[in-house]
């Protein structure tokens, strides 16, 4: 178990790259930190693992803390982004080393190594130096080295980057299987939400060094906290606009109009609202439905993305299924549940409004 | 392939600066080294009759020559190893991330901006027997003074010693910049897997510096080859001819006893000697070597 | 890093400087001494006085030799800056016959050490009664194959693609060369400039044999001069000239330090 309590990394003293970050990661838990660059989600990694000092807050495993430990004491493995692979030791070099410093005998080091190179496909390729290996293959050498230290926590700082989008899929699945084969503790940092949300137990955002939502991948994206996780997770992004508020309306940028079944406390002057693009369908013929112009169409084969034109400005994306014979310059019914529409202070943060049952319908405006 | 003429042009015309000044002062002189050195010359350097390899047959059994061989060779011993190994030391300090190691960066690398006239001249009176720092210091520790720069068993020594300073700088520049090379998530997993700092050194450091290495050696090796200045200022080749490096002897037998076509033999003498060094270098060390 | 690691780290660092800088600081010292408090083996002067410094312009025209190596230095500078741009251009962006073999051959001038071809140079340099000018001490340096192989490196690393598109758009080469291949490379041009300009200010061995009258003789020859002149008694005013001299170069390091270091790197290398 890994408790971060109030953890905090500053280089200068006043401005702080992470601030205030407090959570506890189960044992045996797949934790994925995801954030934009240079949103502190490494830096944070980085200070688990013991190569960066802590400025403050405490960090504890196992109910130990341990800021001033060195990271060889902590009891843990790390992958690195560009493998950290020795190009003049080979393969099974790369795999053992350091284990020497564990006591370990010189017959188990060769046990293990085998055993996690026969898991990886690797036994062909002990005697090969790194260079010689393919991008997946130097991945899998990484790997092996975390699996053999046998540590309980293992820590990943965007493994996969490196590779191209077909063998990354199908590391992902590999090392999801590992992690629960071996049942140890996971800490991986990406930028790829997608990544975070297919391996994840649970996830944390990040965003300029701030946590901004902490839960399971699903609950992050149906219930996202702020307009900033709402935006970051998914793909095709959430559509977002901004509006005015005038009593029970929505007005988007004095061109459409949107009438609410409640009403917003009396001081919020502008809000975002945002549809997640599967959430936009195609109006049946007893909906309210308002019309949009089409202004592209993707055809993926098992989705159609439509963009059209909400207001002059602002374009937005649905998503759906299949194959749709709409064309640009179409001029489609659509409508949205009002369920699903979330609404976003000027602060970004989210507004929970009492949920009618009523569709939601943005008329074009008189004015 | 065709290509223009206009082309073929174009290109000659950008490289002909180069290459009429490598023809006057690279490749002329190099041949001319060698025609001279089969020649008896006169006091402007003509060559006055052919003597084939009369002068590489007198090099051979010449005592003063195998003298500035036994020189030139103890004095590469004594200043390549010496300046790698303290520059290599220096530069390790030098990359750790502490505050303020900037600063000794550039006081490492210092020397590199001192010439040797400088430099020479400081060592001169540091080595002066009388009010020199060093005899000073001996002294104060109760040992006796020395005529460093004139007692043919020091004076090579005492030289030496003033070379690797000054060399130190420039070796110690590029096997900082060799070190930095180094990615460091290779010494950020040695550190979660907890080696020791001299397993660290010898596992990962001194393999993936090599390149750096086989480079600063090879360098310091020819530098040493070449060393003139400070033998003219500190002991004009002496006591004794104890310090009478190759390129010293050359420069004396050219330009103080104007004896050019024999000081030429030794050029090329020394010109080989050079090539070989590199070219072992390159031999060995090339299999040897971990290039990434 | 550790409290106990970090301090041993310091106390080594602060060894190693002392031990590096203890030279260049000793002569420091030595430059405000006088003879006779040289003579009392006085250590630290009680006053900081330039007296040493006066007597150093008033012996030996120093003034005068600074010049000459200030001149010589940045005529150098410019000639291998020029010349070496040139010819690195060419091998990396024109084709044209045999520039394979002249490539080859540009680099095989790095094996001949330049004091095995000396005593040709000094005649030719005689028989162009180039002997005592700047000429003499200046153009023999122009093309310099190590330049050039640092330029070629870094022009290497130029997109192609800008160079077909010049061509496409009708750009002349030497256009280019100016316009857009020479401001990408400053970098290394300043790298070059430095090594050049510190090397030449430091040249021993060829303005001792080519210059015997003040006219062009450069600072390093007049201190050996000064050196065997002065002897024994005034070792200060020596001292005080060596600062002066040193003073350039040293000050030149430490503004072109990481550029001199990136540079030599790259020459090294790749």
């Amino acid at each position: 178990m890994i408790e971060l309590v109030q953890i905090g990394k500053s280089y200068d003293g006043k401005t702080f790259v992470v601030d205030d970050v407090n959570v506890r990661i189960e044992k045996g838990e797949f934790f994925v930190l995801v954030g934009p660059s240079g949103c502190g989600k490494s830096t944070l990694l980085r200070m688990i693992a013991g190569l960066e000092p802590i400025t403050s807050g405490s960090l504890r495993i196992n109910g130990k803390e341990m800021n001033d430990v060195p990271p060889s004491e902590r009891n843990l493995s790390m992958v690195f982004q560009n493998y950290a692979l020795y190009p003049h030791l080979t393969v099974e070099e790369n795999i053992t080393f350091g284990l020497h410093t564990k006591k370990i005998s010189k017959q188990e080091r060769k046990k293990r190594c085998m055993e996690a190179a026969e898991m990886l496909g690797l036994t062909d390729y002990l005697k090969h130096k790194p260079r010689q290996l393919s991008g997946g293959q130097r991945q899998r050498v990484a790997l092996a080295r975390a699996i053999v230290a046998q540590t309980p926590i293992c820590l990943m700082d965007e493994p996969l980057s490196n590779l191209d989008a077909k063998l990354r899929a199908k590391m992902r699945f590999e090392i999801r299987q590992l992690q629960q084969q071996l049942g140890i503790t996971m800490i991986y940092v990406t930028h790829d939400q997608m990544e975070a949300m297919t391996m994840a137990d649970r996830i944390m955002v990040m965003d300029g060094g701030r946590v901004q939502q902490i839960g399971e991948p699903l609950d992050v994206y149906n219930h996202p906290a702020n307009i900033f996780v709402a935006s970051f997770i998914g793909s095709p992004a959430m559509n977002m606009t901004k509006a005015d508020v005038l009593e029970q309306s929505l007005i988007f940028n004095r061109e459409r109009i949107m009438r609410l079944a409640h009403r917003f406390p009396l001081e919020t002057k502008n809000i975002t609202i945002g549809v997640r693009p599967e959430h936009i369908r195609l109006a049946n013929k007893n909906d309210p439905y308002f019309t949009v112009k089409v202004v592209n169409v993707e055809r993926l084969g098992t989705e159609t993305l439509i963009t059209f034109a909400l207001t002059k400005k602002e374009h937005w994306i649905a998503r759906w299924n299949g194959q749709c014979s709409v064309r640009v310059g179409d001029e489609v019914p659509v409508t949205i549940d009002e369920q699903h529409v979330l609404f976003f202070n000027e602060a970004g943060e989210r507004l929970y409004v009492g949920v009618g049952d009523d569709y939601v319908s943005f008329r074009e405006t008189k004015f | 392939m065709f290509r223009s003429v206009k082309q073929n042009f174009e290109g000659m015309l950008y490289i002909f600066p180069s290459f009429l000044l490598f023809a006057i002062f690279v490749f002329y002189p190099m041949v001319r080294t060698g025609y001279l050195s089969v020649h008896m010359t006169d006091f402007q350097g003509n060559p006055t009759n052919f003597v084939g390899l009369e002068h590489f047959r007198y090099l051979l059994e010449d005592v003063n020559f195998q003298q500035s061989v036994k020189a030139t060779l103890l004095f590469v011993l004594y200043t390549v190893p010496p300046t790698i190994i303290i520059a290599l030391s220096l530069a390790l300090l030098a990359n750790e991330k502490v505050k303020g190691i900037q600063l000794f960066r550039t006081l490492f690398s210092s020397t590199l901006g001192m010439s040797v006239a400088a430099s020479s001249v400081i060592w001169m009176f540091m080595y002066n027997p009388a009010i020199g720092v060093i005899n000073r210091i001996i002294t104060a520790l109760g040992g006796e003074e020395r005529q460093w720069l004139l007692n043919p068993d020091t004076a090579l020594i005492a030289v030496a010693v003033a070379t690797v300073w000054m060399n130190i700088g420039f070796a110690f520049l590029i096997l900082l910049g060799g070190l930095q090379n180094i990615d460091s998530s290779l010494y950020e997993n040695a550190k979660i897997a907890g080696v020791s700092y001299m397993y660290q050194l010898r596992r990962i450091t001194i393999p993936l510096l090599s390149p750096t290495l086989f480079f600063v050696t090879t360098v310091s090796l020819i530098h040493a080859f070449q060393t003139f200045g400070q033998i003219d200022i500190l002991t004009k080749g002496g006591p004794m001819n104890a310090t009478t490096v190759i390129v010293y002897s050359i420069y004396r037998e050219a330009f103080i006893n104007y004896n050019f076509g024999f000081a030429s033999a030794q050029a090329v003498v020394l010109f080989f000697i050079v090539l070989l060094v590199t070219i072992v270098q390159f031999a060995v060390v090339e299999r040897k070597v971990h290039y990434q | 890093m550790s409290i106990f690691r970090s301090m041993v780290t310091y106390i080594l660092l602060v060894i190693g400087a002392v031990i590096v800088m203890f030279p260049i600081g000793y002569a420091f010292i030595i430059s405000f001494l006088s003879g006779a408090q040289l003579l009392q083996g006085v250590l630290w002067p009680d006053e900081w006085s330039l007296q040493n410094y006066v007597t150093a312009f008033e012996k030996v025209p120093l003034l005068r030799y600074l010049w000459n190596s200030f001149i010589v230095s940045f005529i150098v500078m410019i000639g291998q800056l020029l010349v070496s741009s040139l010819a690195a251009y060419a091998f990396v962006f024109l084709r044209f016959w045999g520039r394979d073999v002249l490539f080859f051959m540009t680099i095989a001038t790095m094996l001949i050490p330049w004091e095995a071809t000396v005593i040709p140079n000094f005649l030719t340099i005689q028989k162009f009664g180039w002997t005592n000018s700047y000429l003499g001490l200046t153009v023999p340096f122009f093309a310099l194959a190590f330049g050039i192989f640092l330029l070629r490196q870094h022009f290497k690393t130029i997109p192609f693609e800008l160079y077909e598109a010049a061509q496409v758009s009708g750009v002349r080469h030497f256009r280019f060369f100016w316009y857009v291949v020479l401001p990408l490379s400053k970098t290394s041009l300043a790298t070059l400039g430095v090594y050049s300009f510190l090397t030449t200010w430091n040249m021993y061995l060829w303005p001792l044999l080519v210059t015997n009258d003040e006219k062009v003789r450069t600072v390093q020859i007049g201190l050996k001069q000064m050196q065997t002149q002065e002897m024994a008694t005034e070792w200060g005013v020596v001292m005080a000239a060596v600062v002066i001299v040193i003073m350039p170069t040293l000050l030149l390091l430490f503004i072109g330090q990481k550029q001199l270091q990136k540079g030599l790197m790259q020459g090294a290398i790749k």
